[in-house]
This record gives C-alpha cells, sequence and structure tokens, in this order.
C-alpha cells in the first residue's frame, strides 16, 4: 500500500484507540471495494478487533438494523459498509433515506453509547452525504480518505440534486468520463466475491447508465448483452438481469426498434418481475409497454393497459409519485387523441395535486411542462410560453438541472419561432440551448439541438444561414450514422429535400449553397 | 494503549457541548472576540422584562459555532443572580424534529419540563389537561398510555417516547391534535402556571425562562399542504402559538431561515435575530490578515482545555502549531475541535507541524470534494467582497455553502462573509 494510504490507516488505529469506550463517528471515504477489503484484513491480521456490519438493499433503518446485528458485540468498534446501495439509489426513497441520515445522530449514540462507528463510502456517497445530510455530516468527529491512485475521483459539479439519475444526467462530460473510470476500476473484480455482488451489480447498472447518458448506446448494448449471460439465477441475480434488460429496452426504444423492445419487455421483465412478487417493478414496466404503444398510436390499448394492469398494482403498493406517473401517462393518451380538454382537466386534477402532496418539485415541473404542451396545442402559446419562462426556467435552474433547463429553452425556442420571432430562436438555440448539450457531452439531444438550430437557419435563408444549416446537418447526420440512430434516415430525408449531397462535409463542396431547394 | 497525555488531550477536545457539570470548567467567553456580545442583549432583555408580559426570541448560527454552549451560559448568566429559573431544553432528545410542528414541539415540552422539574427539584405537576391525552390518542400511538393522577412527568415521557419512534403516528397525532392548537396552548400554559406555582413554593425564583435548543437540526422537510418547508410553518405560521407561552422563551432557529426569504417575516414576529458568529481569526476579505483578538480568545479557549487535561502548552504543542490551528479553523470552535483531534491522529504529543498539514488536508478534501465551478465563483466573489452575491439564481447555493461552513459569517459591528480558510486556494 503506498504511503498516503498508510499515513491514513494509521489514522484510523489511532482513532479506535483514542475512541474506545466512548461514541465516536468517523467518515472513511475509499472508492475501491478490493482497497477497503484488503484494509479490513490488515487490521484482522493486526489483532484489531472490529464487527463488520454491511447494510443491503431495502434496509428501511440503518441505526435499527446495524442495532439488531451487533447486540452480541457491545464495545467493539463497528465498521458500516453498504451505504452507497441505500444512497446511490435512483429512487425517491433514496432522499428520504438522506432524511432520515441527517437526524439519526442522536439515535447513532444512544445505541451505540461506547462504540467508534467507521462509515464506509464512496466519494459519490460522501458528497452527498455532506449535501443532503449536513446535520450528520456536522457531527462526524473523523475524516479519512483511502486512494486508489488509478482512480480518478469525479468532481460533482451539481449538489443540489439528490437523486442519482439526475445527479448523473447534469454531470459535465468530463465527470461523467472521471465516474466511468472509476466504476470501471470497482468492476475489476470479475466474478464478484458473493459478499460484493450488489455493489457489483450496482456499479454495473451506473456504469450502462452513464454510457447512454454521454450517447454511446451501441457499446452499452453490447455490454449489456454480455452482463445477462453472466447472471446466475437465483432471485437477487435475476432482478438484476431485469435491470439490465431495462437499458437495453431503453436503448432499442431510443433506436425507434420498438418490436424488439415489447419482446424484451414481455418476455423477459415482466415475467421476471411478477415471479419475484415485485408488484411495483411490475407495474412500472407494463406502464414502458403502454408508452411504447402510445408512441406506435395503438392507444386504446395503451389506455386499457395504464388503467387496468398499472394503476391499480400501483395503487396496491401505495406508490403514489408512480401513479401520477402513469396518470400523466394517461393524458399523452388523450392528448394524442386530441382530447385536449380532458387531458388538461386530468393533469391539473389529478396529476398535479397528487405530485405536490408528496414534494416531488422536478416531476411538478414534468408535469407543468405537459400543462403547457397543450396550452400550445390548443393554440395558447402566450400561456405556454409563460409557463416555460417563468416557472419551468427558475426552477430547473434552482435545481441544478440543466437538461431539464435545456429541453425548456428548446420548447421556447421552437414557441418563438411559431410566432415569427426567429433571431431570438436562433440565439436561444445556439447561445444558451446548445452549450448546455456541450458541456453535458453530445448525445441524441444535442444533435436534435443541432438540427433545429439548423432547420431554423434554413428557414431565415440568409446564405451565411444556409451554409451553416448544411454544415451543421451533415455532421449530425455522421454522428447519428456512427451511433447508429434512427435518426439517421430523417437527417438524411432532410439533407436530400435540400438538395445537398449526404456527403457533403465542407463549404467548399458547393460554389454556392443550392438557391432554390426541392421542397 | 496510546499514552495517558494522548488520551487526556482527546478526552479533553471533545467537540460535543460540555456536560453542565462540566461547564464551568470548559466555557470561555468568546464575545469580544466574535466583535460583540450576541446573548448578553437577549439576558438584558430578559431582566428588564416585566414577567407577565413574557420575552420570546430567536437566536441563531453555524453548526459549530457554539449556540448549545451559549445557552447554557445565558442559563448561568440569568441563575446567578436569583431572579430565574432556566430549562434549557434539547428538544432533540425528547422529540424527532423531522417536520417537527406546534403539536408534537408541544408535548415534548411539557414532557422535558415536568420531567426536568421532578429530577432537579422533586416537583411533580398535574396532569390536568394531559390526563385524558393518553386515552385520547390511544388509536395512533398503538397502545393506550395512562398518565397518573401524580406523574405527568412518566406518563409524558411515555406518550412523547411513541411519538418519537414513529413517522406515522407522528403524523396522526399531529392530524389530531392540530385543531386542538389553541386549547393544547392554554394546557401547557397551565403546566407552566403550576409549574411556577411550585417553583415559588420552594423558595424558588418563579420566572421562568425556556431555552428551546436543536430546533435548528430540523425543518428541512416540505410542508405537506402549505408550500413552504415545516421550519419555515413552525416559525411563522405557528408564531402565536410560538409566542403564546406564558414565560420567557429563547428558540433556536434554523441559519437558512435567518437568511431565507421570510427572515424580514421573523423578524416583525419575534424582533431582532441575533446570530452567533464565527470567531474573528481573520480580517475582512480581501485583506483576511490574522486578527490577533480572536486568534487569543481561542487560544484561550484552547489552554483552558489544556490545563483539564493537565497538560502544559509546550507538552501540547511544537512551536507555531496551535496558531495554525486556531487560524485554519476560521474561528469555528467545533470545527478547532475536530481539526485538533484529527493532528493527533496524524502524529503524537507535542502536535507537530506535520500532523497538523495532515489534519488540515484532510478537512480540506471534505469541504472541496462536493464543490463545482458555480460555487467557487461564488466563493471567489465573497473571498473579493467579504459579501454575499445578491443575484436570485445562486441563492440556493449559497444557502448551501453556508450550511455546509464553506462559507463563514463573522460580525464586527457590521456582518461580513468569508470562504472557510480551510478550502485553501480555488482550482484553476
Amino acid at each position: 500500500m503506498d504511503a498516503p494510504n498508510e499515513v491514513e490507516l494509521g489514522a484510523l488505529r489511532r482513532i479506535l484507540e483514542h475512541s474506545r469506550g466512548t461514541s465516536s463517528f468517523t467518515l472513511a471515504t475509499c472508492d475501491s471495494p478490493a482497497l477497503r477489503e484488503s484494509l479490513f484484513t490488515r487490521l484482522q491480521a493486526e489483532a484489531i478487533a472490529f464487527r463488520r456490519i454491511d447494510l443491503g438493499i431495502g434496509v428501511a433503518d440503518p441505526v435499527e438494523e446495524v442495532r439488531t446485528q451487533v447486540a452480541t458485540a457491545p464495545t467493539d468498534p463497528i465498521f458500516i459498509t453498504g451505504l452507497d446501495y441505500l444512497l446511490a439509489d435512483s429512487t425517491p426513497g433514496t432522499d428520504g433515506m438522506l432524511a432520515v441520515l441527517n437526524r439519526s445522530r442522536e439515535r447513532w449514540r444512544k445505541a451505540f453509547p461506547k462504540q467508534a462507528l467507521v462509515f464506509w463510502l464512496t466519494t459519490h456517497t460522501s458528497v452527498r452525504l455532506m449535501t443532503h445530510a449536513p446535520d450528520f455530516r456536522a457531527w462526524v468527529s473523523h475524516e479519512l480518505e483511502f486512494k486508489d491512485d488509478t482512480i480518478h475521483g469525479l468532481r460533482p459539479d451539481q449538489p443540489t440534486l439528490s437523486r442519482n439519475l439526475i445527479w448523473l444526467s447534469n454531470l459535465d462530460a468530463s465527470a461523467k468520463r472521471a465516474r466511468l473510470a472509476e466504476l470501471e476500476q470497482r468492476l475489476s473484480f470479475d466474478p464478484p466475491d458473493p459478499a460484493l455482488f450488489q455493489e457489483w451489480a450496482r456499479a454495473w447498472d451506473e456504469r450502462l447508465l452513464i454510457l447512454r447518458l454521454l450517447g454511446e448506446d451501441r457499446r452499452a448494448e453490447g455490454e449489456a448483452k454480455r452482463l445477462m449471460q453472466s447472471f446466475q439465477n437465483d432471485d437477487v441475480s435475476r432482478q438484476w438481469k431485469a435491470e439490465v434488460a431495462d437499458h437495453l429496452v431503453d436503448i432499442l426504444i431510443a433506436r425507434r426498434d420498438f418490436d424488439a423492445a415489447l419482446g424484451i419487455l414481455r418476455e423477459h421483465e415482466i415475467p421476471t418481475y411478477d415471479s419475484l412478487g415485485d408488484l411495483r417493478s411490475a407495474a412500472i414496466t407494463r406502464g414502458k409497454v403502454a408508452g411504447i404503444l402510445t408512441a406506435r398510436g395503438n392507444l386504446d390499448e395503451a389506455e386499457r393497459i395504464l388503467r387496468e394492469d398499472v394503476l391499480p398494482r400501483l395503487k396496491e403498493v401505495g406508490d403514489l409519485r408512480e401513479c401520477a406517473v402513469t396518470l400523466d401517462q394517461m393524458a399523452k393518451v388523450l392528448v394524442a387523441r386530441g382530447q385536449l380538454d380532458a387531458a388538461l382537466k386530468l393533469r391539473n386534477d389529478e396529476v398535479l395535486p397528487i405530485l405536490r402532496e408528496v414534494r416531488d418539485d422536478r416531476a411538478v415541473a414534468v408535469a407543468r411542462c405537459g400543462v403547457a404542451d397543450i396550452l400550445r396545442r390548443k393554440g395558447d402559446l402566450v400561456g405556454a410560453l409563460q409557463i416555460h419562462r417563468e416557472e419551468l426556467l427558475p426552477l430547473f435552474n434552482r435545481l441544478g438541472d440543466l437538461k431539464s433547463q435545456a429541453a425548456t429553452l428548446s420548447n421556447i425556442a421552437e414557441m418563438l419561432q411559431s410566432q415569427g420571432q426567429l433571431d431570438e430562436a436562433i440565439r436561444m438555440i445556439r447561445e444558451e440551448e446548445l452549450p448546455i448539450h456541450e458541456r453535458l457531452g453530445m448525445t441524441l439531444n444535442g444533435v436534435m439541438c443541432q438540427v433545429r438550430l439548423a432547420l431554423a437557419l434554413k428557414r431565415r435563408s440568409q446564405p451565411v444561414d444556409l451554409r451553416e444549416a448544411f454544415r451543421i446537418m451533415t455532421q449530425c447526420l455522421q454522428t447519428a450514422r456512427v451511433h447508429g440512430w434512427g435518426e439517421a434516415r430523417q437527417f438524411e430525408a432532410i439533407l436530400l429535400r435540400w438538395g445537398v449531397p449526404l456527403d457533403w462535409t465542407r463549404p467548399t463542396d458547393l460554389a454556392e449553397p443550392p438557391a432554390s431547394p426541392r421542397s | 494503549m496510546p499514552a495517558d497525555s494522548e488520551q487526556r488531550f482527546y478526552e479533553a477536545f471533545d467537540p460535543d457541548a460540555p456536560t453542565p457539570e462540566r461547564f464551568a470548567d470548559v466555557y470561555v467567553s468568546l464575545d469580544e472576540a466574535r466583535g460583540g456580545e450576541v446573548t448578553g442583549q437577549i439576558i438584558r432583555e430578559l431582566r428588564r422584562a416585566n414577567p407577565a408580559r413574557p420575552v420570546c426570541r430567536l437566536i441563531a448560527g453555524h453548526k459549530g459555532c457554539g449556540k448549545t454552549v451559549e445557552l447554557m451560559h445565558m442559563a448561568r448568566e440569568l441563575e446567578k443572580d436569583g431572579a430565574f429559573t432556566v430549562f434549557h431544553w434539547l428538544a432533540e432528545s425528547t422529540i424527532d424534529l423531522a417536520g417537527v410542528d406546534f403539536p408534537d414541539l408541544a408535548l415534548g415540552l411539557v414532557s422535558g419540563l415536568s420531567r426536568w422539574l421532578k429530577d432537579t427539584y422533586g416537583i411533580q405537576l398535574k396532569p390536568g389537561y394531559f390526563s385524558t391525552l393518553g386515552v385520547r390518542l390511544k388509536d395512533y400511538l398503538q397502545s393506550e398510555v395512562t398518565i397518573d393522577d401524580l406523574d405527568l412527568a412518566s406518563g409524558m415521557a411515555k406518550i412523547t417516547a411513541h411519538i418519537k419512534q414513529s413517522p406515522t403516528v407522528r403524523a396522526k397525532v399531529r392530524a389530531a391534535l392540530d385543531p386542538d392548537s389553541d386549547s393544547l396552548l392554554e394546557a401547557i400554559n397551565a403546566v407552566i402556571g403550576e409549574a411556577k406555582e411550585e417553583l415559588q413554593r420552594l423558595g424558588r425564583p418563579a420566572n421562568l425562562v425556556i431555552l428551546v435548543d436543536d430546533l435548528d437540526k430540523g425543518g428541512w422537510d416540505r410542508h405537506p399542504t402549505a408550500g413552504m418547508t415545516t421550519g419555515e410553518f413552525l416559525f411563522d405560521k405557528r408564531h402565536l402559538q410560538l409566542r403564546g407561552l406564558n414565560c420567557h422563551v429563547v428558540y433556536v432557529l434554523p441559519l437558512d431561515l435567518a437568511y431565507g426569504r421570510i427572515a424580514g417575516t421573523l423578524q416583525n414576529r419575534y424582533g431582532d435575530i441575533p446570530l452567533i458568529p464565527m470567531v474573528e481569526v481573520r480580517t475582512r476579505p480581501p485583506a483576511m490578515k490574522p486578527h490577533e483578538p480572536g486568534i487569543q480568545g481561542l487560544r484561550k479557549l484552547v489552554r483552558r482545555r489544556l490545563k483539564m487535561a493537565d497538560l502544559q502548552p509546550e507538552a501540547a504543542f511544537a512551536a507555531g502549531t496551535e496558531e495554525t490551528l486556531i487560524r485554519d479553523s476560521g474561528g469555528e470552535p467545533r470545527q478547532l475541535m475536530h481539526l485538533l483531534r484529527a493532528a493527533l491522529n496524524y502524529g503524537r504529543l507535542p502536535i507537530d507541524q506535520a500532523a497538523v498539514q495532515q489534519a488540515i488536508e484532510s478537512a480540506r478534501k471534505t469541504l472541496r470534494r462536493p464543490m463545482g465551478s458555480e460555487d467557487w465563483r461564488i466563493v471567489k466573489d465573497v473571498g473579493q467582497t467579504g459579501l454575499l452575491p445578491k443575484d436570485a439564481a445562486s441563492e440556493e447555493r449559497i444557502r448551501t455553502l453556508i450550511i455546509n461552513r464553506q462559507i463563514l459569517q463573522y460580525s464586527n459591528g457590521e456582518e461580513w462573509f468569508a470562504p472557510s480558510p480551510l478550502l485553501g486556494k480555488p482550482p484553476e
């Protein structure tokens, strides 16, 4: 072990000595499970007594869980691992767990008045604990950092975001890459030790998510398929296999390969969740089927699934938030049928009150975005613009949710174009929206933003605009082809309509841009 | 086992608030070093106040700035001339502060007060309104709690233990008692009235002061219906109840409310909100030069604790290390305690420069880890001007930076801010 880690290990030994017989809290940050395990082995070899408690998924009350497990060894220091599972989850429950931890200090002290507690965390989790459980963090007596030099810790840029998915979505592209490198190190122990299986699987899950957020769908798809082969047949492995399958489904949906996506959902995911008795996941997966059917125009069947299969199950498990999301999906079906007033009523009277009740600001914003969409369809551009500008932009800004900010800017620019404010729309896309995508990593969303810029420039039709529009559009086509996105065909069609050769890459390829496109 | 002197050092620099028994041994007034007295003005106001017209005040401060210690000091000051009886209630020991609202605060207060009177003065209060509480809440508590005619303290302890244990029970009890808030206030005042009479009967001052500590540890959750945080709801919408107790009360306010959007409303309702600032160990930005009176104040605090551990300064610190730790603490007493203990973990007594640098580096990493480019922009700005940026877009980040003590607040006649010295230089 290198010198800095030896220094930290020495400090840990002294903490355990000094605080023997008293209550103390230590946070030990270590991104590499392999390094952490080797530290434990060293301490055991030195006959330093400690109890290790691993908190698995589903633990609702960490204090109670540890108390139950250590009842027989009341004075040895306690090493607590597994908080990463509880806090790195991308579900609303994570927020609740952070709130529980934030207020748990007195309970820890009362339950373990004579023990040193050492919480083993990753960088990722320690940051979230600091930003979302400051009362707990304020009373930590000691902090240590064990570092594997081959792992480059991430620098999260959005401390106000508590949920993993949103947090990851909003990392700079470079931070996403850094996190990816860190996860690669964590995944180096393959096949995993059974004790570390959950940690290994979660790291894989996050890795696939980041690859997708970086637009590397093909790589994610290949890795997901290989990974699925390596799972065993026990319940935990089957649960994770279904999670990985869900990544595949999302990739297929993005590629518009709806048949393949439906196949995985119906033949693999739903039966798995049903057999595991996981009502919530089974319901959400059925909701995904309904989403695909809506996109295909099979509206009656989509509505039936949402009303008969999804909503009752979610009500049964008491997941109010997901109930509201399902109702919002039903509103989308109504919008697709042209029943705008009914959709508006559903969103205003049912979806929004529930989301406000469960205090999910971001989901409220998404539902309000749906309301704005209906207003726009009804011709009330002023009302729709007002929601986007006065509610959504400030809220996403406050939440630090750059991805949603970009989506809102995109909607505003589109409405400005409808109002004839082409110059302002172009400025907004070029100066406000596009830089966000460049910062987050140019994925399909970023490329679509470029396409919208090209279309707007083409519409303005100044010679300099046309050159830029053709250049951007050709570039977008190349990117889409590299990533294998279904949008490539749309981009080809646009270029053909404009009379631009598909391999047109430099302005010099055309003496002049075609003055009168075919359509 | 570590050397005995090291163990004594470690125990002396416990960052937890001292027990009442040890308070006199460790307390050092930091008023001058903070740039003026904070609790002194409340003490004077209480001394001037007519007991029949109770005073209700708020006090706030950074985590680790010494609020609890200052409240302990306030209690001693008020009691020393025999005019007041002071109950310092650590609310977190009785109630769960998540989403705390007046009904659970009220029950917790009655429980804490009755227990304290019983343990300290042998006073057993009559249950009155609370005698039927166990029966009324039977369905929510999942068992019936009987409050004996003669023992309010034990009965209330059982009820508050039930309430503390389960968020669901808490929510149901709140909902059940909410319409009853006025009766509840009357009932608490009856308990307070009886407490005063009993104190007088024992020859103790009947002029009761309650210091409600720990309320800064909750209040972050969204209120289920009010469209604000539960902290905002409690201090704003429940102000009539909070101010309606029939004795003097001082509540500890969450720091973000003292800076947040309802700060003005709270000032109108409760008067000026004194903030316990950091000890001024440096001057205002951009100079941020060492400020000797502040360094002296914290040195006094360190020396007092060394004396308690029976250690001479030269046995504890190599040349210059004590001052480095004091300066890098930014004037935050609890952070200083953490740094002292961390330095001991990285070395031996006397603490040398290498151990100090390790301790500082460890704290620096923790503080810097969650910071992004926007945070650094704000920190740089504060480091230049000593003021918080005023743009609405930064408000949430600024609040987080203050709560996490990456930006510290000082006061020497005027309020100013500075980045924690532990942050070090901003990245390029």
